[in-house]
């Protein structure tokens, strides 16, 4: 039967196994339902919109705003409201799954722990960043353009923007592996929706009685991405070797936990 | 506790099902040894060892909460055991899961699927799990196991709107997809109408060409249309393993069924006072009782019960030997290691 000779058996095994077309499947959510266009629609109009209004009533008010000042204001906007739009996108990944009785299900066949959960790290990943990140990046240039306003260096502005994802996948790490880690929806978006919500005060509080601290915070990388796109160099390292290290420490520890799960 | 069927003594079975990792052919494909799950303190599963015969229809019988769940999650890697041990086609099911995993097909209890997949969809996400190569050699195994369960006309359609019979038939077509050398189904019948069962019934007998099947159920009926070895498992405990026709036909002790017309009273009072009758249940259908006679002296019961009947007056229209079915055996197993509650 022609099915039976051409069909070949596929070998990945390991940590690997099952993670291809798992991530196939991750792709396939986001282009299936159409989830690329709602989220690059959401913060189209949550951030250039905002930033375009600002743009307009400056230039039609009271004469065009510096470029500088108009970086600072479209980073804020990015780095303050993209965060939420992550958590609470990718809060259900996992708890969802366990929940609806779909992880049970794919678990069953010959895919990894690990796979299930890097597939949709990197997917997600890679979705997050184009639709909330990179498209909203250019369109911005654009929108400046369109104003009569310099554009923003490419490189700077890439710089600016790869900062911005290096902050994002703190927040898409966190979400992860408190998914892993509980069983419930709240936690997994309470814990990281109250620390955005507390943000500020907890910089200040670290900043009054543990200065150290300061630098860890995802907050600390958002400032040198606007010093980067601003043409600017990098006062420190300390946040973005702060933020892959604990990106990488909140994946493993989701890794360790999931592998533990029962179903 | 003692039965007079195959009892599968729990020591004893341990000996037998020594996992046999250096030769998975030997006839097998599940062997487990003194597997336990505790949950909380709570034992779902209590040192069950089982082996399953290659080809079989295996049926493994448990009232709801026996522990049928707890196991097949076992097997899979689904969760851990507490202790003891088991091992698919030779391979160990916790160590080497991935392993299993290949040569497993699984339908769940209540499956799950991705709601905004369609049947095929579902179908070719479940198969590239297992298979590379041409599309068209691809959609050509989805389409053959499509039409296997009679959902070709609703391939296209989105998993969301499908009936429950429908979503196990999908489950039936994506647990063998890959042609499995054994196909694990958990209650593949339960909560089906009784053409969904028929269905589901039809396309067991047709895996079975390939794979062996093993699946968990509760219905008895089904069980002995099917099957071929059974499994009996009460409060986590293996109560009994067997050929079916071995459970049949060991079944302990024989019974008459007498249909009498007319009054049976007394004659039931003569039968009952017999040192041979170990006891007497009447049913009352249309006029005529039917006496289900337990007996301990098949001779003594042929040679005399029916001139008892007729000496006390009773018209006896039927007699005959009455054969145990899996379900008399079933409640009295269970009944039996529950206490006889």
């Amino acid at each position: 039967m022609a099915t039976e000779q051409t069909l070949t058996p596929v070998k990945a095994a390991g940590w690997l196994s099952g993670f291809r077309n798992m991530l196939r499947k991750e792709n396939g959510r986001w282009v299936g339902t159409h989830e690329w266009l709602t989220q690059s629609a959401i913060w189209m109009a949550l951030v250039n919109g905002i930033v375009s209004l600002v743009l307009y009533i400056g230039v039609t008010q009271s004469g065009a705003p510096a470029t500088a000042d108009m970086i600072q204001l479209f980073f804020m906007f990015l780095g303050g409201f993209t965060p939420f739009g992550v958590i609470i996108l990718t809060q259900s990944d996992v708890v969802g799954e366990r929940q609806s009785g779909t992880a049970e299900w794919v678990l069953s066949a010959p895919l990894s722990r690990e796979a299930f959960l890097l597939s949709k790290l990197v997917a997600n990943s890679a979705w997050v960043f184009a639709t909330m990140v990179l498209l909203q990046g250019v369109a911005f240039n654009l929108i400046l353009a369109a104003f009569g306003l310099p554009m923003v260096p490419a490189l700077s502005i890439a710089a600016g923007l790869a900062v911005n994802c290096l902050h994002l996948l703190f927040w898409l790490t966190l979400t992860l592996m408190l998914g892993a880690s509980f069983t419930g929806r709240g936690p997994v978006l309470g814990i990281p929706i109250a620390y955005l919500l507390l943000q500020n005060l907890v910089t200040q509080l670290a900043s009054a009685y543990a200065p150290w601290l300061v630098p860890l915070l995802p907050q600390s990388l958002l400032l040198q991405g606007v010093q980067l796109a601003q043409g600017q160099g990098i006062t420190s390292m300390v946040p973005f070797a702060a933020m892959v290290l604990l990106s990488v420490v909140f994946t493993a520890t989701a890794v360790w936990r999931f592998r533990r799960e029962e179903y | 506790m003692m039965h007079s069927y195959s009892i599968v003594n729990a020591t004893e079975t341990t000996r037998l099902s020594e996992p046999d990792a250096q030769n998975p052919g030997n006839g097998f494909v599940i062997e487990t040894s003194g597997l336990t799950k505790t949950f909380n303190g709570t034992a779902a599963l209590k040192g069950l060892s089982l082996r399953v015969p290659r080809n079989s229809i295996f049926g493994f019988l448990g009232p709801n909460g026996a522990g049928k769940t707890t196991t097949i999650k076992l097997l899979l890697g689904l969760i851990r055991p507490t202790s003891g041990s088991g091992t698919m086609f030779g391979h160990d099911v916790t160590t080497d899961s991935l392993e299993v995993r290949r040569r497993v097909g699984y339908l769940a209890q209540a499956p799950s699927y991705y709601t905004h997949m369609t049947a095929r969809e579902t179908l070719r996400f479940k198969a590239r799990f297992y298979f590379s190569g041409p599309v068209r050699a691809l959609e050509e195994r989805i389409d053959e196991a499509l039409g296997m369960v009679e959902l070709d006309d609703k391939a296209d359609r989105p998993i969301k709107g499908f009936s429950g019979g429908e979503r196990q038939r999908l489950g039936m077509a994506q647990a063998q997809i890959h042609r499995p050398d054994l196909l694990i189904l958990d209650e593949p019948a339960a909560n089906l109408d009784p053409m969904g069962r028929r269905d589901v019934l039809r396309i067991m007998e047709e895996l079975r060409k390939h794979s062996t099947v093993f699946y968990s159920t509760h219905i008895l009926d089904d069980v002995q249309r099917v099957s071929d070895t059974v499994a009996i498992l009460n409060m986590g405990e293996l109560l009994a393993q067997a050929p079916i026709e071995e459970l049949l036909a060991g079944s302990g002790s024989a019974f008459y069924n007498m249909t009498v017309k007319g009054g049976y009273e007394a004659s039931y009072a003569k039968i009952t006072g017999q040192p041979w009758v170990s006891g007497v249940s009447v049913t009352q259908v249309n006029g005529r009782a039917m006496l289900k006679i337990n007996v301990t002296d098949e001779q003594a019961a042929e040679d005399e019960l029916i001139s008892l009947a007729v000496g006390c007056g009773s018209v006896v229209t039927e007699f005959g030997r009455g054969r145990h079915g899996l379900e008399d055996i079933f409640v009295e197993m269970v009944e039996g290691s529950n206490g006889g509650h």
